[in-house]
């Protein structure tokens, strides 16, 4: 699977790089190393700047703040975004205190959602004022909306399932059904989901950057957007393309990863997919408990079509 | 002696999921005659699904595939249709009819437009202009003149009687002419109201309408074979019972042949003129339905009959069949029904039974004698 | 009160789901329309009895059986359970009433969450009626030293006055009272320990064998099971807690035939081992006729028909079940070449208008039919048999297959 391994490069990179720099990073964010605009060679692979700064070194220290923010704000949406989305569509009986506190989640979700997005963080961001932290916070208010109205969707789609009714028939509190039968049910998605989503919010986050209202590059603590705003103005793009083009493949490729990471997800967790490898058992067990053996064959409605390609078919009949 | 609609010669269908391989249909032969009714019977995963849209070449493949075997149709043999003559194969001349008729129709279209698709879809057929799947790999061009009927053997000559091509011209040029063609086809499956059935959706429709809509959009087509899959199953019994009887109607008046596949012995015993009782893939039994249903000569089919509630519990339990279907990624070796099978002896576990006449006396070359695939089929009638 | 009230006894259940208004709608004032499921429905299942509820889709008979289990609050009428009033039933109490009465669901995928093992499907009851006993007796307990008190201030006082009445001189035609007893001291309730891990697998162990599963699937996965096994899964999750009455909701409609034997067998076993009571609600007049000992037929809501399973079957009286009997396809060939003849579909259940339900489908149906609701009655000569229709006496002998014409494409459906 390339996706997890891709990523799991990048989380110990950016691990080693947080914890133990000089391993990997020989310059310092601000260090001058001598040569100016020198394009790439084995001691800068990226080249270096107009102030003679190591390009490959401030790429690199930018790793951990990047991914750190992409990750957090997209957990922090999760959390706050799964929880009310989990209550809403659960608890959602008109006419009880549950169902209004329901329909004005989903109003001030609708209301966020109306906005787009990146306008909005900006304008938090200007209010909150400028710093790394302010933007993180102004996107995770963008962000959680997407999330109430994703685990909404999915936890209405769970609770009318039979095993849900078949669980309330048995006594179990509807709490326990929340946790128990509901959440167990859509994490999957939720999962596959956050992971395609970390890229996006790192996209967002660097787009805030490059519009120059999150941190100063150069600084002390470089990030990708902000170091392409900077060499976009400070040098012709066509003479020196290294200085632009080596944040940007970073952005891409931790992008790429985390698109294909979920991918991957979706396929692995796709129970549909996972039916293939349902176990059979042998040798054939007498009459009465001979229900038992799988087949695999068996689905309410046998239409191989319907399944797509990822589907196990269903060599038999309907009915 | 008339030529078969429909002629499949030891069809092998698998589907190749990760490393397995499951042998959905094995072997199955059939001859369908221009306007006869014949009914597939068997259980979930008995492979009849498979067998109904193995046919029209309507499996995605992968991951199936046709291993062996031949489906004549008119002629034209399907298996060797290339892929990218399929959808010419598909809708020239074999109608199908699904068990779900709001899946199979087009939410987004009001019936008219359902059923004018699949009218519009027979004029082109009909003037040339779809391309017999022999002539072409060019695609549709609608602002060509209709080209002109191709080789010998293909798929357009066999179906399409020679249309008027002025005609036709004609009824092309707009869709409100389609209409009287449209509201005939609502007529001929007994719509009450035709003219405003015309302009509803498919989910203002009851489930009855719906199944009535699919069996007129497959008529339309003019097909010389229906496939009709589990056309009732979705359907309440009184609507089934409605359905059931239009569709006896109807093969009195369109002269379709019909391949009808079902899980239910009574759905097969009102409708079809021969019966295949599929088992794990096969066609264990094979004949004309009123001896197959009097006569079983097939262990499975003797059980099966006989598991189907019709009594009191006070008369006694259900008869049932002992053992489960057989994974079909590993079918048993011999006959596939012999783990199950109380007549099961050795002969049944090395070879599999060849599908013989019941009759010796028969001729063994006819393909609609009743015939069962045992070798101690004559020890049926005396099972338990 | 001499013979015992019956298991269960619904009288005129109704449930109503309003149709949510449009914008336009409730511009217009126009009143809120409602789906009638269940329309007035008055039935009661005995104790060890099967009753068989049959119809078609909208007929109700799935609302009905929800409703009867507590899974919707009904709109208007009654629910008794041994006697008890549950219809308003809450919280605790409602959750402790539900070992009483199960339910099995048609679905054998969705039935079953996919997540967990066999033995915490077929666990979830115990593991859930564990802490409600522990909650119940716990109160009890909570309550007792209160209740004591109370008890011994009212002996006290009681004593005073016993006392003083004995002390002062007695006055004619007034005998002393009683001497008051000190009340006992409270019997806690025993709290029951939580339930372990250990002995819900145990008991799932217990249970498995009894509906044909071999007891070693315990930590197996639905999706490994086929559909019969599912369908034995959800059994055993219902028979678990020990309950009288079982609904089963179509539990054999996604099933093959020679599955659906092996199933309805295992349903009359049970049903004899343990004097279960039944409400197999389904559309499958033959697993009915084998499972059932009475018969109620739905249409549109109401009932139209109730009385033995026998009787029902072979003598139906009301049109409609003649007409569903007559549309079962038989498995024999020499029937055939028969022509239906009830036309129509099933109409809407939104605002139903008054008059028969079947009256626009009815082959026999008279104006009075249109505008006059039949009630559920006895017909003279056919014993306990209830019939809701206005032309039962006439139309109680004409044998369903006349609803069939035979030789070929001789019969349109009626006009409706």
């Amino acid at each position: 699977m390339f996706g997890f391994l891709l990523v799991s490069l990048i989380c110990i990179v950016a691990l080693i790089v947080a914890v133990a720099p000089h391993v990997l990073v020989p310059y310092g964010p601000t260090q001058e190393t001598g040569p100016i605009y020198s394009p790439p060679s084995w001691a800068h692979p990226f080249g270096t700047d107009g102030l003679s700064f190591d390009v490959y070194s401030n790429v690199m220290l930018a790793l951990p703040l990047d991914l750190g923010l992409g990750i957090g704000i997209a957990a922090a949406s999760l959390v706050v975004g799964g929880v009310l989305g989990l209550l809403a569509g659960f608890y959602d009986r008109p006419g009880t205190l549950a169902g209004y506190a329901s329909v004005s989640i989903m109003r001030v979700t609708d209301i966020f959602l109306s906005f787009p997005s990146l306008i909005l963080a900006l304008a938090i961001t200007r209010v909150l004022g400028i710093s790394i932290i302010n933007v993180a916070i102004a996107i995770t208010i963008t962000w959680w909306p997407y999330y109430v109205r994703l685990i909404r969707g999915e936890v209405l789609s769970v609770k009318h399932l039979p095993y849900v009714t078949a669980a309330r028939a048995a006594g179990v509190t509807e709490n326990r059904i929340l946790l128990r039968h509901v959440l167990r049910n859509v994490t999957e998605p939720l999962i596959v989901y956050f992971t395609l989503d970390i890229g996006t919010v790192l996209v967002t986050y660097s787009t805030i950057a490059y519009i120059g209202v999150a941190s100063k590059y150069p600084g002390p603590v470089p990030e990708w957007g902000s170091m392409m705003a900077y060499y976009q103005s400070s040098a012709p793009i066509s003479s020196y393309p290294w200085l632009v083009l080596a944040p940007g493949a970073a952005v891409f490729v931790t992008v790429i990863a985390f698109s294909l990471l979920g991918d991957g997800l979706r396929d692995i967790l796709d129970p549909r997919t996972r039916r293939a490898f349902v176990r059979s058992t042998t040798p054939e067990p007498p009459a009465e408990r001979a229900l038992l053996p799988v087949t695999p064959l068996e689905t309410s409605a046998g239409d191989p079509m319907a399944e797509g390609p990822l589907g196990t078919p269903d060599p038999g009949g309907g009915g | 002696m008339t030529e078969p609609v429909l002629q499949v010669n030891d069809l092998t269908v698998t589907y190749t999921v990760g490393a397995g391989t499951f042998f959905a249909v094995s072997d199955v032969s059939l001859q369908i005659e221009p306007g006869q009714v014949v009914g597939i019977v068997g259980e979930t995963g008995c492979g009849k699904s498979t067998l109904a849209k193995a046919i029209p070449r309507l499996l995605p493949e992968p991951p199936a595939s046709i291993g062996s075997g031949a489906i004549i149709f008119r002629g034209t043999d399907l298996v060797k249709v290339g892929r990218r003559q399929l959808p010419m194969v598909r809708g020239t001349g074999i109608g199908m009819i699904f068990q779900e008729p709001l899946n199979s129709l087009n939410p987004a279209f009001r019936v008219f437009d359902q059923i004018a698709e699949s009218i519009r879809i027979r004029h082109y057929r009909e003037m040339g202009w779809l391309r017999s799947f022999q002539g072409g790999e060019q695609p549709f061009d609608y602002s060509k003149p209709p080209i002109t009927t191709t080789a010998a053997g293909s798929l357009s000559k066999a179906i399409v009687p020679p249309a008027a091509e002025e005609a036709v011209k004609d009824r092309l040029a707009t869709r409100s002419q389609f209409r009287e063609e449209v509201l005939s086809y609502l007529r001929l499956v007994r719509i009450n109201d035709p003219e405003t059935i015309l302009n509803l959706y498919p989910h203002e429709l009851s489930g009855g309408m719906r199944q009535r809509i699919m069996i007129a959009m497959a008529l339309s087509e003019k097909p010389s074979l229906l496939i009709a899959d589990e056309p009732t199953s979705a359907l309440d019994v009184t609507i089934q019972a409605q359905v059931l009887t239009l569709m006896k109607e109807l093969i009195d008046e369109v002269h379709a042949a019909i391949l009808f596949i079902s899980h239910d012995l009574g759905v097969i015993a009102e409708t079809a003129d021969e019966v295949g009782v599929m088992y794990a893939g096969r066609i264990v039994e094979y004949g004309p339905v009123a001896e197959v249903f009097r006569d079983p000569r097939h262990p499975y089919t003797k059980m099966l009959l006989r598991a189907a509630p019709a009594h009191y519990k006070n008369d006694g339990p259900l008869s049932t069949i002992p053992g489960s279907v057989p994974n079909l990624s590993r079918p048993p070796p011999g006959c596939r029904f012999h783990p199950r099978c109380s007549l099961a002896r050795d002969v049944c576990r090395g070879e599999n039974p060849p599908l013989a006449p019941v009759d010796p006396a028969a001729s063994a070359e006819s393909p609609h004698i009743h015939r069962s695939a045992c070798y101690f089929q004559s020890e049926v009638p005396n099972l338990r | 009160m001499s013979a015992p009230p019956p298991l269960l006894e619904v009288e005129g259940l109704e449930k109503f789901f309003p149709i949510t208004r449009s914008l336009t709608e409730t511009f217009q004032r126009r009143s809120a329309r409602a789906v009638h499921a269940v329309d007035g429905v008055s039935l009661s299942v005995g104790r060890g009895e099967a009753l068989g509820l049959i119809g078609e889709s909208g007929s109700g008979k799935t609302t009905f059986g929800w409703v009867v289990s507590r899974l919707h609050d009904p709109t208007g009428g009654t629910i008794r359970f041994n006697g008890q009033d549950v219809t308003k039933l809450q919280g605790t109490r409602l959750r402790q009433w539900r070992r009483n009465i199960q339910i099995v669901f048609q679905d054998p995928v969705g039935s079953l969450d996919p997540r967990l093992r066999v033995w915490q499907i077929v666990g979830e009851p115990l593991r859930a009626q564990n802490p409600i006993d522990r909650t119940l007796a716990k109160e009890a307990r909570a309550r007792a030293p209160a209740e004591f008190r109370v008890a011994q201030e009212k002996y006290r006082r009681d004593l005073a006055e016993h006392q003083r009445a004995k002390s002062s001189p007695p006055e004619p035609g007034r005998s002393l009272p009683p001497e008051p007893q000190p009340p006992e001291a409270p019997k806690l309730p025993e709290v029951p320990p939580r339930i372990t891990k250990a002995q819900v697998r145990a008991r799932v162990q217990e249970i498995l064998p009894t509906v044909g599963l071999p007891p070693d699937c315990l930590d197996q996965y639905p999706h490994e099971f086929s559909g019969g096994g599912r369908q034995r899964i959800s059994l055993a999750r219902a028979l678990i807690v020990n309950p009288s009455l079982i609904v089963l909701d179509e539990p054999t409609s996604a099933l093959d035939v020679a599955v659906q034997a092996q199933i309805l067998n295992r349903l009359v076993a049970l049903q004899r081992e343990r004097g279960l009571s039944y409400v197999l609600i389904t559309h499958n007049v033959a697993a009915v006729r084998f499972v059932a000992d009475r018969v109620a037929v739905m249409y549109l809501g109401r009932l139209v028909e109730v009385g033995g399973v026998r009787e029902v079957l072979e003598h139906p009286v009301h049109p409609y079940t003649k007409a569903l009997l007559a549309a079962v396809p038989y498995p024999d060939p020499s029937r055939r070449r028969t022509r239906y003849r009830i036309g129509g579909d099933i109409p809407s259940l939104v605002d139903p208008k008054p008059g028969c339900r079947f009256s626009p489908r009815c082959p026999f149906v008279i104006d009075r039919c249109r505008v006059e609701d039949p009630p559920l009655r006895t017909i003279p000569g056919l014993g306990e048999r209830l019939v809701s229709c206005h032309r039962a006496e006439e139309v109680q002998d004409i044998a369903p297959e006349t609803l069939l014409a035979t030789g070929p494409t001789s019969a349109r459906p009626l006009p409706t």
